[in-house]
C-alpha cells in the first residue's frame, strides 16, 4: 500500500496541486466577485433607495399637501367655527350649518382618502365626525387636552402631524394612527386620522425584511415606520446614527458591528421638511439576492468535476510514465536487456525511445568491452604460450650437452628431436588450438626430455580413446599438470606413474591426469588455484593455477578443472572440455 | 466600476446557471388568496362584528380547517371600496363575504351582478321574512343571506313618559302627532328632548315612507318625488316634528348614541338594531320600553310598522375561496337556529330566518326594558312591515331629498321644491 502511494506520488501531487489550485482560484475569484458585486449592489441599492425616497417623497408630498388643504379648508370655514361655538339663533340655522359643514368636507379632496376620517372638536365640547358611524372613546375635554391638540393650538396657523398609539374613536381604539391636526381659530381643532398601517402602504412595498424605512417629522419624531416596534437598542442606535450624520453632514452612513453591517441613508423631503431614513442590512439583502449556499455548492461541484476529469487525464498521461519507471526498475547488474514500451504522449514516447536507445548503446558497448577484454586475455595467454622459460632451454641444452659428452648419441639425437618438436609446436606453430593427438605428442616430448634429465623412475602412460584423437583443445593445456606431478608428487626419486586418460563423456571431452604420488595436503588443494608461485623450472609462463581461468575464459563457466587428492595415495586432476571436433 | 459590473454580471450568470440547475421545483407566487381563509367585512362593532365573532366560533366546531378573518370597517368605506374595486375589476384586498345594507344592495346587484355568487344552492327566499328578500333576488336567484331585521319601533324612556303624565298604553299604536304631543309634554316636564335628528340623514322620512308602503321610486324604479303623496305626507310630518321644539340635532352615530346614553333624549324611533347601543347605559336599565313605530295620521296607508336599515351577507364570487365562504354562510347565518338564539341574547338580534321565530330567547322578558317581551313584539311588528322595492339609488336620491327638505323647512313651497327636485334627481339618477 505504502509502495502504491509512493509510486503514485507524481499522480497524487498533480491531482492535489491542481485541485488545490482550483479551490484557491474559486475562492479567490468568488471572494473578489462577491465583494465587488456586493459593492456594486450597495451602490445600486443606494441609488435605487434614493429613487425610492424621491418616489415616497412625492407621494408623501401629495398626501401631506392634501391633508394640509383639507385641514385648512375646514379650519377656515365659518360654518365650522359656528358649529363648534354652538351658538345658533334657531334650529334651522343649526341644521343649515351642519349641512354646510358637511358640504365643506364633501367639496374638499377628502373624498379621495377612503382610509382617513375627520373629527372636529371644539372647546365648547361639541364634536363633529364626518359621516361618522363610530363613537368617540374619550370625552371632548380629553381630546382637547391631548398633546396633539395642544401642539395644534400653539402653532395656530400650521398643520401638526403626530403618530399616536391609538386614535380617538372606536375604530382606531387599538391601532396606531397618524393624526394631522390644525387649530380652528381659537375654537377647536380639526383632526384627520389615518391608520398608521394604511399610511405605511404608501411606502411599505419598498421595504423588505432586509430594509426598513422610518419617517420623521420636522422635530425629529418618528411618524411612521414599516416596523411597528424597534427595540430600545435599535432606537438608541438610530438616534446615535442620526446625530452622527447631522454632525458629519452626510446622507449615508455605514455602521459596522462585528460582522453585522448596516447602511443608513437619510433624505430630507422637499417642501415638507420631513425626513426619511432607510436602513438596510446589506449582508442580509445580498444573501437574499445571491444565494451563497448555491455558490458554495457550485464551487464544490465544479471542483469535483474538474478533479474527476483531471483524474482521468492525469492518469492516462502518467500510466506510460509509470510503466517506464517499472521497466527501469527491473534493470540490474545481470539484466540489461530490458526495453520500454514506446506509448503515451510524444514526450513520454520520446523518453522511452531515448531510454531504449540508451540501453541498446550500453548493451552493445558492454558487449564490445567484454569482447575486447577477452581478446586481450586471449592475446596475453597466447603470448604466454609462445614463451618458453629460458632456464628450461638452458637446462635442456645442458642435458643434451651432457649426453653428447657421454657419447650417448642416440639418446642425444632423440632428445634434440623431441626438443625441436616441442619448440616448433610452442613457438612456431601459430595455432592456439591443436588436436588431442598433437598435444599428447607434445606432452610425450616434454616427458621424454624430463625422463632423460631426471631419470626414468616416473612412468607416464597415455590412454586416448580413438574417437577423441581429433578433438581440439588449447595448446599445451595438459603440460602444467604433468610438470606439477613430476616435480611434486614423487619426492626423493620415488618410483611412480602418471596416467593420462582422454575420453568422451556426456558429449563432453574429459581428460584425467592421475598419479600415485604423495598427494597434496588438503590446504594446498585449496591454495592450488591461487598459487602464484612461478617455479624457475616451469616450462612456460602458464602455471596450473591459471589453466582453469583459461578454460573458463575460452569455453564458459561450465568447463574447467577439478582436483582430488589424498595424502599418500596420489592426485587426480579432471579437465572438462566441450567437444570440438575437427 | 465597469469591471465590477462585469464581475457582478459574471457572478449573476454563474448563479443563474446554478439556479436553473437547482431550481425547477420552486414555487410560483400567484396573487390568488390562499384557500381555507375567508375574510369578512362588516361595520358596527357592537352588533355585526359581535355576531360574526359568535358565528366564527360556532363554525370552527363545524369546520376547523377554515380560518375566518373579520374586519371591522365603516359602512361608507366598505361601500366606496367595493364600488371602486368592482368597477375597476381589481380584487386585491377584497373580502370573500361582505355585509351590505338592504338599501344599497340593489345598486350593487344591478351594477355588478356577475361579481356576486348565486346563493340559491345554500338557501331559498322562503327561508326568510318576506320583506327582506325583495332586494336580494334578481331573475329568481338569491344573492344574499338576509341578516338582521330592520323592523322599527319606538325605543323610549317609560319613566320620563310617566313623569309627563302618560302611561305605556298611551305609546301603543300612536300617530306621529300623538308622539310629538307626548314629547312636548316630556320636554316641558323634564327638559329632555323627544329624539335626535341628524340633519344630514333623513332616516325618519324614509321610515315614514315605508310605513305607508311607499318609496322615493316606484315599482319600476322611476323617481317618484313630485307626485308622491306618501312622501309629501312624510315631509309634512317631518317639518311638523322639526318645528315642534322637541328635536335635538345630533351629527353622527356618536352623538346619536351619546344623547340617549346621557339622558338627553327620551326616545328614538328607529330600527331594532339600536337596542345594543341603548343598553350601553347600564344605569338606565329598566327605564326603557318599546312601542310600535308611529304611523302618519294623514296617510291612510300608513301602518304602525316600518323598517330601517338591516343588511344581508353577500359572497363575492371572483374573490378567494368562494366555496368556503358559501359553506360558512350555509352553516351559520342561513340556517343555524342555535346561532340565532345565541345572537338574540348577545346582540338583541331580530332574526329574519323564519325557522328562528320560535327560538327560546325570543320568549324571554328583557330586564332592561322592564321585563317586556321585546322580541316577541318586534317579530310581530316585523310581519306587518309593508314590502317595498328600495331600488338601486336610495341614498343618491336621499342626498337630494335632504336639500329639498332643507328648503321646505326654510319656508319654500313644497310642491314647487319637489317639482324642481324631481327633475334634478331624474337627471342625476338616469
Amino acid at each position: 500500500m505504502k509502495k502504491t502511494i509512493y509510486s503514485n506520488n507524481l499522480f497524487i501531487s498533480i491531482i492535489s496541486t491542481v485541485v488545490m489550485g482550483v479551490v484557491c482560484l474559486v475562492i479567490a475569484i468568488g471572494t473578489i466577485t462577491i465583494t465587488s458585486s456586493k459593492e456594486t449592489f450597495l451602490e445600486v441599492f443606494s441609488e435605487s433607495q434614493k429613487k425610492i425616497f424621491d418616489q415616497i417623497d412625492s407621494e408623501f408630498y401629495l398626501f401631506y399637501r392634501d391633508m394640509a388643504e383639507i385641514t385648512e379648508q375646514v379650519s377656515e370655514s365659518a360654518y365650522v367655527k359656528n358649529y363648534l361655538s354652538g351658538e345658533f339663533e334657531n334650529q334651522l340655522e343649526e341644521r343649515n350649518c351642519i349641512l354646510e359643514l358637511k358640504r365643506v368636507i364633501d367639496n374638499s379632496v377628502f373624498g379621495n382618502y377612503l382610509d382617513c376620517s375627520i373629527l372636529l372638536a371644539g372647546k365648547t365640547g361639541r364634536t363633529y365626525m364626518y359621516k361618522g358611524s363610530e363613537m368617540l372613546i374619550m370625552s371632548t375635554d380629553e381630546i382637547m387636552q391631548s398633546g396633539i391638540s395642544l401642539d395644534a393650538m400653539e402653532q395656530a396657523q400650521s398643520m401638526v402631524v403626530s403618530s399616536m398609539e391609538n386614535g380617538f374613536t372606536t375604530m382606531t381604539a387599538h391601532t396606531p394612527v397618524i393624526v394631522f391636526a390644525r387649530a380652528i381659530g381659537d375654537e377647536g381643532v380639526v383632526y384627520v386620522t389615518i391608520h398608521e398601517e394604511k399610511f405605511r402602504e404608501m411606502y411599505s412595498y419598498f421595504t423588505s425584511n432586509t430594509s426598513d424605512i422610518i419617517i420623521f417629522n420636522q422635530s425629529g419624531k418618528i411618524i411612521s415606520s414599516n416596523k411597528s416596534v424597534f427595540s430600545s437598542e435599535e432606537s438608541e442606535e438610530i438616534t446615535k446614527v442620526l446625530k452622527e450624520m447631522e454632525e458629519k453632514k452626510v446622507s449615508h452612513l455605514t455602521v459596522k458591528k462585528g460582522l453585522d453591517i448596516k447602511l443608513y441613508q437619510i433624505q430630507r423631503f422637499q417642501n415638507t421638511g420631513y425626513k426619511i431614513l432607510g436602513i438596510i442590512n446589506p449582508n442580509k439583502a445580498f444573501e437574499e439576492k445571491y444565494n451563497i449556499r448555491i455558490i458554495l455548492l457550485m464551487t464544490v461541484v465544479i471542483t469535483l468535476a474538474v478533479a474527476s476529469v483531471l483524474w482521468r487525464v492525469v492518469r492516462r498521461l502518467t500510466r506510460p510514465l509509470y510503466q517506464l519507471v517499472d521497466t527501469m526498475a527491473r534493470v540490474g547488474e545481470d539484466n540489461l536487456e530490458v526495453y520500454a514500451q514506446e506509448t503515451g504522449t510524444p514526450e513520454i514516447r520520446q523518453l522511452s525511445h531515448t531510454y531504449n536507445n540508451m540501453m541498446q548503446e550500453i548493451n552493445s558497448y558492454i558487449q564490445k568491452i567484454l569482447y575486447v577484454e577477452e581478446e586481450k586475455r586471449k592475446a596475453e595467454i597466447h603470448a604466454l604460450q609462445m614463451q618458453i622459460n629460458p632456464h628450461y632451454i638452458y637446462n635442456t641444452l645442458a642435458s643434451i650437452k651432457f649426453l653428447v659428452w657421454q657419447n650417448d648419441m642416440e639418446k642425444a639425437t632423440k632428445m634434440i628431436d623431441a626438443f625441436v618438436s616441442l619448440l616448433r609446436n610452442t613457438i612456431s606453430d601459430k595455432n592456439k588450438f591443436v588436436t588431442v593427438e598433437q598435444d599428447i605428442r607434445n606432452l610425450q616430448n616434454y616427458v621424454f626430455i624430463n625422463q632423460v634429465r631426471y631419470g626414468e623412475h616416473i612412468k607416464v602412460e597415455y590412454f586416448v580413446a580413438p574417437d577423441c584423437r581429433l578433438c581440439m583443445i588449447p595448446k599445451l593445456i595438459l603440460q602444467p599438470f604433468v610438470e606439477n606431478a613430476f616435480f611434486h608428487a614423487f619426492p626423493e626419486n620415488q618410483n611412480g606413474y602418471i596416467h593420462v586418460f582422454v575420453r568422451k563423456e556426456n558429449s563432453h571431452l574429459k581428460i584425467d591426469i592421475k598419479d600415485n604420488g604423495v598427494g597434496i595436503e588438503r590446504e594446498k588443494v585449496l591454495a592450488f588455484k591461487n598459487n602464484k608461485e612461478l617455479k624457475r623450472e616451469h616450462f612456460n609462463g602458464i602455471g596450473i593455477n591459471n589453466v582453469d581461468d583459461r578454460i573458463k575464459l575460452i569455453y564458459g563457466e561450465k568447463y574447467g578443472i577439478d582436483m582430488e587428492s589424498e595424502e599418500g595415495k596420489g592426485t587426480a586432476i579432471t579437465i572438462l572440455f566441450p567437444l570440438d571436433e575437427v | 466600476m465597469k469591471l465590477k459590473k462585469l464581475a457582478a454580471l459574471l457572478l449573476a450568470g454563474v448563479m443563474t446557471l446554478g439556479l436553473t440547475a437547482c431550481g425547477g421545483g420552486g414555487g410560483d407566487t400567484t396573487t390568488s388568496k390562499e384557500d381555507n381563509v375567508i375574510t369578512i367585512w362588516a361595520w358596527d362593532e357592537a352588533f355585526n362584528i359581535k355576531a360574526l365573532n359568535v358565528a366564527k366560533e360556532m363554525y370552527e366546531d363545524i369546520n376547523p380547517d377554515v380560518e375566518v378573518k373579520i374586519e371591522n370597517m365603516a359602512q361608507t368605506d366598505i361601500v366606496q371600496k367595493l364600488n371602486t374595486s368592482l368597477a375597476s375589476g381589481t380584487y386585491e384586498g377584497l373580502p370573500e363575504i361582505v355585509l351590505i345594507e338592504d338599501y344599497r344592495i340593489q345598486g350593487f346587484l344591478t351594477g355588478f351582478q356577475n361579481e356576486f355568487a348565486d346563493l340559491s344552492d345554500i338557501a331559498s327566499a322562503s327561508d326568510f321574512v318576506a320583506y327582506k328578500t325583495g332586494v336580494n333576488q334578481i331573475d329568481g336567484k338569491l344573492y344574499g343571506i338576509p341578516f338582521d331585521s330592520g323592523v322599527t319601533a319606538i325605543f323610549y324612556r317609560a319613566d320620563l313618559v310617566e313623569q309627563a303624565g302618560y302611561k305605556k298604553e298611551d305609546m301603543q299604536n300612536i300617530t306621529w302627532d300623538k308622539y310629538i304631543e307626548i314629547g312636548q309634554a316630556v320636554k316641558e316636564k323634564t327638559g329632555v328632548h323627544l329624539l335626535t335628528v341628524d340633519p344630514s340623514d333623513v332616516g325618519q322620512i324614509r321610515m315614514m315612507l315605508q310605513s305607508a308602503g311607499a318609496w322615493y321610486t316606484d315599482e319600476e324604479g322611476n323617481v317618484d318625488v313630485a307626485d308622491n303623496q306618501a312622501l309629501k305626507d312624510a315631509i309634512n310630518t317631518y317639518v311638523k316634528l322639526m318645528k315642534s321644539g322637541v328635536v335635538k340635532e345630533a351629527v353622527g352615530w356618536d352623538q346619536l348614541v351619546g344623547a340617549m346614553n346621557n339622558g338627553e333624549v327620551m326616545s328614538n324611533p328607529t330600527g331594532c338594531w339600536i337596542s345594543p347601543s341603548i343598553k350601553l347605559a347600564d344605569e338606565q336599565s329598566g327605564l326603557w320600553a318599546v312601542a310600535p313605530f308611529p304611523r302618519m295620521a294623514e296617510n291612510p296607508d300608513s301602518v304602525n310598522a316600518s323598517s330601517c336599515g338591516g343588511a344581508g351577507w353577500y359572497v363575492l364570487q371572483n374573490v378567494g375561496d368562494t366555496d368556503a365562504a358559501k359553506d360558512f354562510l350555509k352553516n351559520t347565518f342561513a340556517s343555524n337556529v342555535d346561532l340565532m338564539n345565541q345572537l338574540v341574547e348577545d346582540i338583541d338580534l331580530v332574526s329574519t330566518v323564519n325557522a328562528a321565530a320560535d327560538v327560546e330567547n325570543y320568549k324571554k322578558g328583557i330586564e332592561f326594558y322592564g321585563g317586556q317581551e321585546v322580541f316577541g313584539d318586534l317579530i310581530e311588528w316585523q310581519n306587518n312591515v309593508p314590502v317595498v322595492n328600495y331600488g338601486a339609488n336610495t341614498y343618491r336620491v336621499e342626498d337630494k331629498i335632504e336639500e329639498a327638505v332643507q328648503k321646505i323647512l326654510a319656508g319654500e313651497d313644497m310642491q314647487k321644491v319637489l317639482d324642481e327636485y324631481q327633475k334634478q334627481i331624474e337627471a342625476e339618477v338616469q
